[in-house]
C-alpha cells in the first residue's frame, strides 16, 4: 500500500527553533487565512470552529487543553484536583482560582464576578447559548471572594472541569455584555463583534464574512508577548487557494483547514516554504447502517423507525460482509493523504481511550462472498446481484456533496459490486444533511435510506456524552421530531447497562476500560457502525512561523500568544 | 416626457411588490436550514433552542410581513440615520443575518464599494474599448480589420466568463505572480504605493469583465453603425466634403449610440450577475460573493435581501432605459 | 461573408454533434468505469495523455475523453431542449400579444415583469430548491435534466416573445392578411398558414441565440455547484471539477472549456450567417 505519511504531516513540534526573545510587538504583522471567513467573534453565539478560532485570539477560557488533551491553566493560577483541594472530595463542587493582577483589555481588573455573569450569559433561560453543554449538570456558580468562583453540581461529576474550558467557552465581560441578557443577546452585534477580552490580541476592525484585523493587547499578562503587533486574519476562497497562498506564494503564513487531495499535499510540501500540521482528534469519518427499514412503501411516519427491521441489514452476518469488502487503507490515502489514518474504533483519542483493535483494516473479498452464501444471498439469475427469497441485495447509499466523500462512494459502491451487491449513489446538499429540519426527507437524522456517510466528533475529551448519544431512548422518529442523534438505530440493552456503568464510573482507570468496551460494541461487535478513517485537522504553516504546536484538543489559534517569527 | 416617466415610475411599485413576494417566497421554500451551520458537536436541544431564537420557525407569511416593513420602512430609516446622524430607526428590529447575527444592510454596505468598483470600472472600461470596434466597422466596413475585429467580437461573446476568468488568474497571478491572488479588503489607498497596489489587485478581474463585455457591446455598436452608415444625412455630410473621420464621429456614432446605450443599460443587471462568478474566481468581498456564501448556508435573510436588491436594480435599469432612449430620440420625443 | 459565416457554423456544430453522438461507437470506453481492483487503480489514477487514453485519466481513473464525450451528449441535449422550450412557449405568448388585441397589454406586462426578475440568483436558488424532488420523482439522472432545461427554458423566452410580437403586429397591416382576412379566413388558420411561415427567419435566428445562451448558463450553474450532480458529466460539471486540478491538470479545464466556447461558437455564427442569409433588413437582436 502507498503510504504517503513517511515525509508529510509529522506533528513537528517546533520547539526545536530557538525561542527568540522577542519583544512584545518586535515581529510586524501575523498573516492568516481561513477560507471559511468569520462571522461573528462571540463563541456563545455560534459553534463553528472558525469563529471559536478568531474569537480565542481575544477570549480566553479559565483553562485550555494541550495537544494530548491535558488540561492547561490560562486565566487560572492553577488546574483545580482533588489532590490540591480545588475538587471536593465528593465531586460535587471545583473551586477556581484566578491570576492576580488581570486585566481585561481596557484596563480594568477581571474579577469572578464576571466569571458568574458568563455563566448567567449562557444559561439564561430565554437565550440560545451555542454552549449550554458545557455547564449541563451546573446548580451554582458562586463568586467566594474577587478571585475565586466556586462551580457546584447536581451530582457527583467524573469530569469537574467541564465549565469554562476550552476555547469554546471563554470569560466574557460582565460590564460589556451586560445588557446582552437572554433574548438580547444575539441583537448585542457591537459586543459580539468586538468583545472585550484578555487575550493576547484586540480587534482592530471586522468586516462580517470577510476580514479581521487585531493588535497586541497592552494589558496583557504576558509583558514580552506577543511577538507579533499585528494580526490579519483574511476570509474567503477554498482550501487549496489557501495552502497555496502559505505554501507556495507565502503571502499568509498560517491556512486553516487545508483539506486538499493527497497528490497536491505533496506537491505543496515539496516547495519547501512549508509544511502541514495535523493534530488527530475526535473526528472519524463512518459509514452507518440503517437497522431500521426505510423503504418508501411504508407508511409516513413508520418509515425507519424500529417498527420495521431491515429486511437486509439486521442480519449481523451481512454487515460484516459489507464491511470486509472496504480498503480502508486505499480510502484514507487516496481522499486525505497525511490528513487520514484508516481505523477501526469509534473513539479513536485520546490514547487511553482507543482499543487496539486493528482487525477491520484488511480487506478480504472472499470472506465477504463467503458470509454472504452463508447468510444465504446467492446470485440465482446470474446478473451479478445476489438475492434471497425474491429480494435483491440492493442498497441505497448517501452522503453529503463533497468531492472527497463521491471519490469514496464510488470506490465502496466498486468494491461491493464485486461482491454482488447492488449499489445506488446519492448526494445530497450538506445545508440539507445536516439541516435538522423535521419536515426534510433527506436530514441525516431521517435517514431515508440504506447506508449513509459522514463524520462527527464530541465536544472536549471526554467521550461520554458521546457514547451517549447511542442508547436505545435516543433514536430519532416522530415523537421527537427527529431530533436525536442515535442515527443508526442502534438498540443493545448490553450497551445501554454499559453506559449506565460509565456514568456513575468516577476512576480513570475503569472509565478507560469502560470506554474501550463500549466502542468495541457497537463497532467490531455489532458492525453497527463502520469507521472508516481517522481524520485531523490539516493546516499549513510557513517555514518562518515559529512556536506552532498542533493539537486537536482545543481552538487552533489559543495559543498564538506564544507564536513569533523565525529569522 | 414627465407624464411618461411618472407613469413608468408608478408601475415600478407594484412591478417590485409582487417581485418580492415571489423572490421572498421562492427564497423560503428553498430546502436546507441553517442548523446545517450549527455542528454536530452541540447537543439537538441546544440547536432546536438556537433555531428558535433567530426566528427561522415563524410561519412564512408573518416572516414575509415583517420583512417587507423592515426592507421598505426600517432600512431605509437606517440609512438615512447612517448619512445625517439621526436616531429614527433606534430600536427596530433590522433584517438579520443567521450567518452572524448582524444587520444584513450593514454586511451589503460594507460589500458594495468592492462590486461597484470591480463591475462598474469593467463596464466602463469595456464600453470605452467597445468604441474603437465600432469605429472601424464604420470606417472601413467589409474590410479586414474589420471582419477581424468582428471574428474577434464573436469568439469573446462565445467564451465563458469564468474560464477566463479562471485561466487568466491562473496564468498572471499564480504562475507569473505579476498580481495578488487574493483581493485585500482592508486596503486604503492614502499614497501613491497603496492606489498602485489597489490598481494592481483589481487590474485582473476588471480587466476580464472589460474584454468580456467590450465583445458584447462592441457586436451592438458594429450593427448599430452599419445600420446607420447608409441612411441620407450620413450621405449628405459625406457629400458636403467632411473628412471620413468626421462624418463617422459626428453623424454616424451619435445616431448608433443610441440604441447601444438602452442596451448598455438594459444590460446592467446581467454584469452584475457575472459580478457573482467574478468575485467568487478573483475572491473580491463583494455582494455576488455574499450571495453564494448566503446560499450555501441557508442564511434566507441575507439572500432574499440580496436577491431582491438585484431586482430592484433591474427594474431601475428598464426604467432608466426607456427614458434614455425616449430622451436620445427625437423621434420618439414626443410620443 | 454571410455565406462564409452560415457554413463555418453549420459545418463546426455538425462536426461536434457528430463527435458527440457517435461517440460510443468511435471510442467505446466507459466514461463510468473505476477498476474495483485498488492496485490497478490507483496506478491508472491521474494519468497524461497517451495512445489508450488521449486526454489522460481522472483522479479516479476514469477516461476523460469517454467523460468528454459523455458530457457533449447532455450538453447539446439541454441546449436544444431548453431552446425548444423557449422558442415554442416565446412564439407562443408573442404571437398571442401580436394577435389579440385584449391580449396585448397583459401578455407584455407578464413578459416585462419576467424580464425584471434577476436571472441567476434565482435560477441558483431554484436549482437547489427542486433538485432533491425532481431526482426524486424522475431518477436521478432525468431528474435534473428535466429541471435544468425546464429552468434555462423559462427564463429565456422572453426576447423571443417580444420579437414575435413586433413581427406579428408589422405583418398584421400587411395586404395578404387583409386579402386573407377578406376571404373569410380565421384566426388560427392565419396564424398558421401566413404569419407562422413569415415569422420562421426571426424566430430562427432567436433561436440559435437561446441554443447558445444555454449552453453557457448551463456551465455557469454547474461552475457555481448548483447545475447537475457530481457523477453526471456534463462539460459544465467537468470544468467545475477540473478547476480544482487547475494548475497540476490543465487539460481538465482546457478540453472542457474548449469544448463549450467551440459550440457556442459555432452556434453563434450560425445565427449572424443566417440573420444576413435570411434578410438583410432585420434589425438587430
Amino acid at each position: 500500500m502507498i503510504r504517503m505519511t513517511a515525509l508529510l504531516g509529522l506533528m513537528i513540534p517546533v520547539a526545536f527553533a530557538p525561542a527568540a526573545h522577542a519583544q512584545r510587538g518586535s515581529d510586524g504583522t501575523l498573516r492568516l487565512i481561513y477560507h471559511q471567513a468569520v462571522s461573528i467573534l462571540n463563541p456563545y453565539l455560534s459553534g463553528g470552529t472558525k469563529d471559536i478560532d478568531a474569537a480565542s485570539l481575544m477570549l480566553e477560557p479559565l483553562a485550555g487543553f494541550d495537544e494530548n488533551g491535558h488540561l492547561v491553566p490560562r486565566l487560572a493560577e492553577a488546574v483545580p484536583t482533588v489532590e490540591n483541594g480545588g475538587v471536593a472530595a465528593d465531586r460535587r463542587s471545583v473551586t477556581w482560582r484566578l491570576r492576580p493582577d488581570l486585566r481585561w483589555s481596557d484596563g480594568s481588573p477581571v474579577t469572578a464576578e464576571d466569571v458568574v455573569f458568563t455563566h448567567s450569559y449562557c444559561t439564561h433561560p430565554e437565550g440560545a447559548c451555542a454552549q449550554l453543554a458545557k455547564f449541563a449538570g451546573v446548580t451554582a456558580v458562586e463568586a467566594v471572594d474577587p478571585l475565586t468562583v466556586r462551580v457546584s453540581f447536581d451530582a457527583p461529576k467524573a469530569n469537574p472541569w467541564i465549565a469554562f474550558t476550552g476555547a469554546s467557552a471563554p470569560i466574557l465581560q460582565k460590564a460589556q455584555f451586560a445588557a446582552c441578557l437572554g433574548a438580547a443577546a444575539a441583537s448585542c452585534s457591537e459586543q459580539n463583534f468586538a468583545p472585550i477580552g484578555t487575550g493576547p490580541f484586540v480587534v482592530q476592525e471586522f468586516r462580517v464574512n470577510d476580514v479581521a484585523t487585531f493588535a497586541a493587547n497592552p494589558h496583557y499578562r504576558d509583558p514580552a508577548r506577543p511577538a507579533f503587533a499585528e494580526v490579519v486574519l483574511k476570509g474567503g476562497g477554498d482550501a487549496e487557494g489557501a495552502a497555496r497562498a502559505v505554501l507556495e506564494t507565502g503571502e499568509f503564513d498560517y491556512a486553516w483547514n487545508t483539506l486538499i487531495p493527497p497528490p497536491l499535499q505533496a506537491e505543496l510540501t515539496t516547495i519547501g516554504k512549508g509544511n502541514f500540521v495535523t493534530g488527530f482528534g475526535g473526528l472519524v469519518e463512518r459509514i452507518v447502517l440503517n437497522l431500521t427499514d426505510p423503504s418508501p412503501d411504508l407508511p409516513e411516519g413508520t418509515r425507519s423507525t424500529p417498527r420495521h427491521p431491515h429486511p437486509i441489514l439486521s442480519d449481523l452476518r451481512v454487515r460484516r460482509a459489507l464491511s470486509l469488502a472496504i480498503d480502508r487503507g486505499v480510502l484514507a490515502d487516496l481522499g486525505y493523504g497525511s490528513a487520514g489514518r484508516p481505523v477501526c474504533n469509534l473513539i479513536p483519542a485520546p490514547a487511553e481511550y482507543a482499543s487496539a483493535d486493528t482487525s477491520c483494516l484488511t480487506q478480504d473479498l472472499a470472506a465477504a462472498k463467503a458470509l454472504l452464501d452463508q447468510a444465504g444471498w446467492q446470485d440465482q439469475d446470474g446478473d451479478g446481484v445476489r438475492e434471497k427469497d425474491g429480494r435483491p441485495l440492493a442498497l441505497t447509499f448517501q452522503t453529503t456533496v463533497n468531492p472527497i466523500r463521491q471519490d469514496v462512494q464510488a470506490l465502496v459502491k466498486s468494491w461491493w459490486s464485486e461482491i454482488g451487491v447492488s449499489v445506488t449513489l446519492r448526494q445530497i446538499d450538506a445545508g440539507v444533511f445536516f439541516g435538522s429540519d423535521p419536515a426534510s426527507p433527506d436530514t441525516h437524522q431521517k435517514f431515508y435510506a440504506d447506508v449513509q456517510m459522514y463524520a462527527s466528533e464530541w465536544d472536549g475529551t471526554d467521550p461520554e456524552p458521546y457514547l451517549a448519544q447511542l442508547t436505545c431512548d435516543r433514536i430519532p422518529g416522530p415523537e421527537n421530531q427527529w431530533q436525536a442523534e442515535n442515527i443508526g438505530r442502534f438498540c443493545d440493552p448490553a450497551f445501554d447497562a454499559a453506559l449506565a456503568r460509565l456514568q456513575q464510573s468516577i476512576a480513570p482507570d475503569e472509565r478507560a476500560a469502560l470506554i474501550r468496551a463500549l466502542d468495541t460494541m457497537v463497532t467490531t461487535g455489532q458492525m453497527a457502525l463502520l469507521p472508516l478513517v481517522h481524520r485531523g485537522r490539516l493546516s499549513a504553516r510557513a517555514n518562518s512561523l515559529g512556536g506552532v504546536v498542533a493539537g486537536p484538543w482545543d481552538a487552533e489559534l489559543s495559543r498564538a500568544a506564544e507564536w513569533y517569527r523565525i529569522k | 416626457m414627465r407624464r411618461y416617466i411618472a407613469r413608468r415610475l408608478l408601475i415600478s411599485v407594484p412591478t417590485l411588490l409582487v417581485i418580492s413576494a415571489v423572490v421572498f417566497l421562492v427564497v423560503d421554500l428553498a430546502p436546507g436550514s441553517p442548523a446545517s451551520q450549527i455542528p454536530q458537536t452541540i447537543p439537538a436541544e441546544v440547536r432546536a433552542r438556537i433555531i428558535e431564537q433567530m426566528g427561522v420557525n415563524e410561519p412564512a407569511l408573518w416572516r414575509y410581513l415583517l420583512w417587507l416593513r423592515q426592507v421598505f420602512m426600517i432600512e431605509p430609516l437606517a440609512a438615512l440615520d447612517a448619512t445625517f446622524g439621526t436616531a429614527m430607526a433606534e430600536g427596530q428590529a433590522r433584517i438579520t443575518s443567521w450567518q452572524s447575527r448582524g444587520p444584513v444592510m450593514e454586511v451589503i454596505a460594507e460589500r458594495l464599494p468592492q462590486t461597484l468598483a470591480v463591475v462598474g470600472g469593467g463596464y466602463l472600461l469595456g464600453a470605452v474599448l467597445a468604441l474603437p470596434i465600432g469605429i472601424v466597422a464604420a470606417l472601413r466596413p467589409g474590410g479586414l480589420w474589420d471582419r477581424g475585429l468582428g471574428l474577434v467580437t464573436l469568439l469573446g461573446v462565445s467564451l465563458p466568463t469564468f474560464l477566463t476568468a479562471a485561466l487568466v488568474s491562473l496564468l498572471f497571478a499564480a504562475r507569473l505572480g505579476w498580481f495578488p491572488t487574493a483581493y485585500d479588503t482592508t486596503l486604503r489607498v492614502t499614497d501613491w504605493a497603496s492606489l498602485g497596489q489597489q490598481v494592481r489587485q483589481m487590474a485582473l478581474p476588471v480587466g476580464v469583465l472589460a474584454l468580456a463585455n467590450a465583445a458584447v457591446i462592441g457586436r451592438y455598436l458594429r450593427a448599430a453603425m452599419q445600420e446607420v452608415l447608409p441612411q441620407d444625412h450620413v450621405r449628405a455630410a459625406r457629400a458636403r466634403g467632411l473628412s471620413e473621420m468626421r462624418v463617422v464621429l459626428v453623424h454616424v456614432l451619435p445616431n448608433a449610440l443610441i440604441p447601444v446605450v438602452t442596451v448598455i443599460a438594459l444590460g446592467l443587471p446581467t454584469v452584475f450577475g457575472g459580478a457573482i462568478v467574478t468575485e467568487t474566481i478573483f475572491k473580491v468581498n463583494g455582494i455576488g460573493a455574499a450571495l453564494i456564501g448566503a446560499i450555501r448556508a441557508s442564511d434566507l435573510p441575507m439572500v432574499q435581501t440580496i436577491v431582491f436588491l438585484f431586482a430592484v436594480l433591474v427594474v431601475l435599469c428598464n426604467l432608466i432605459a426607456d427614458v434614455l432612449y425616449a430622451a436620445l430620440d427625437p423621434r420618439l420625443r414626443h410620443g | 461573408m454571410a455565406d462564409a459565416r452560415l457554413v463555418a457554423g453549420l459545418a463546426l456544430l455538425a462536426g461536434l454533434a457528430a463527435a458527440v453522438a457517435l461517440g460510443p461507437w468511435l471510442w467505446p470506453l466507459d466514461p463510468t468505469f473505476i477498476d474495483p481492483d485498488p492496485v490497478r487503480m490507483l496506478a491508472a489514477r491521474n494519468l497524461p495523455g497517451s495512445a489508450a487514453h488521449p486526454l489522460g485519466t481522472d483522479q479516479l481513473g476514469r477516461d476523460l475523453l469517454a467523460r468528454l464525450l459523455q458530457g457533449g451528449r447532455i450538453s447539446l441535449a439541454v441546449g436544444l431542449s431548453a431552446m425548444v422550450l423557449a422558442v415554442t412557449l416565446g412564439t407562443a405568448v408573442g404571437v398571442l400579444a401580436g394577435w389579440v388585441r385584449g391580449l396585448d397589454g397583459l401578455l407584455m406586462r407578464l413578459t416585462d415583469a419576467w424580464l425584471s426578475l434577476p436571472l441567476l440568483p434565482l435560477l441558483l436558488v431554484l436549482l437547489m430548491l427542486f433538485r432533491d424532488a425532481a431526482s426524486r420523482a424522475l431518477g436521478p439522472e432525468a431528474g435534473p435534466f428535466i429541471l435544468i432545461v425546464a429552468a434555462l427554458g423559462l427564463t429565456a423566452w422572453m426576447p423571443v416573445a417580444r420579437l414575435a410580437r413586433a413581427e406579428v403586429l408589422s405583418l398584421r397591416e400587411r395586404d395578404f392578411i387583409r386579402a386573407a382576412q377578406g376571404i373569410g379566413a380565421r384566426g388560427p388558420r392565419i396564424i398558421r398558414h401566413h404569419l407562422l411561415p413569415n415569422l420562421a427567419a426571426p424566430v430562427l435566428v432567436a433561436a440559435t441565440l437561446c441554443v447558445a445562451e444555454a449552453i453557457l448558463l448551463e456551465s455557469v450553474l454547474s461552475f457555481l455547484g448548483q447545475g447537475f450532480p457530481p457523477d453526471f458529466p456534463t462539460w459544465g460539471s467537468l470544468l467545475h471539477e477540473g478547476l480544482d486540478d487547475i494548475r497540476s491538470h490543465p487539460g481538465r479545464v482546457l478540453w472542457p472549456g474548449l469544448a463549450i466556447t467551440l459550440t457556442v461558437l459555432a452556434v453563434n455564427l450560425l445565427g449572424e450567417g443566417l440573420r444576413r442569409q435570411l434578410d438583410p433588413r432585420l434589425r438587430d437582436l
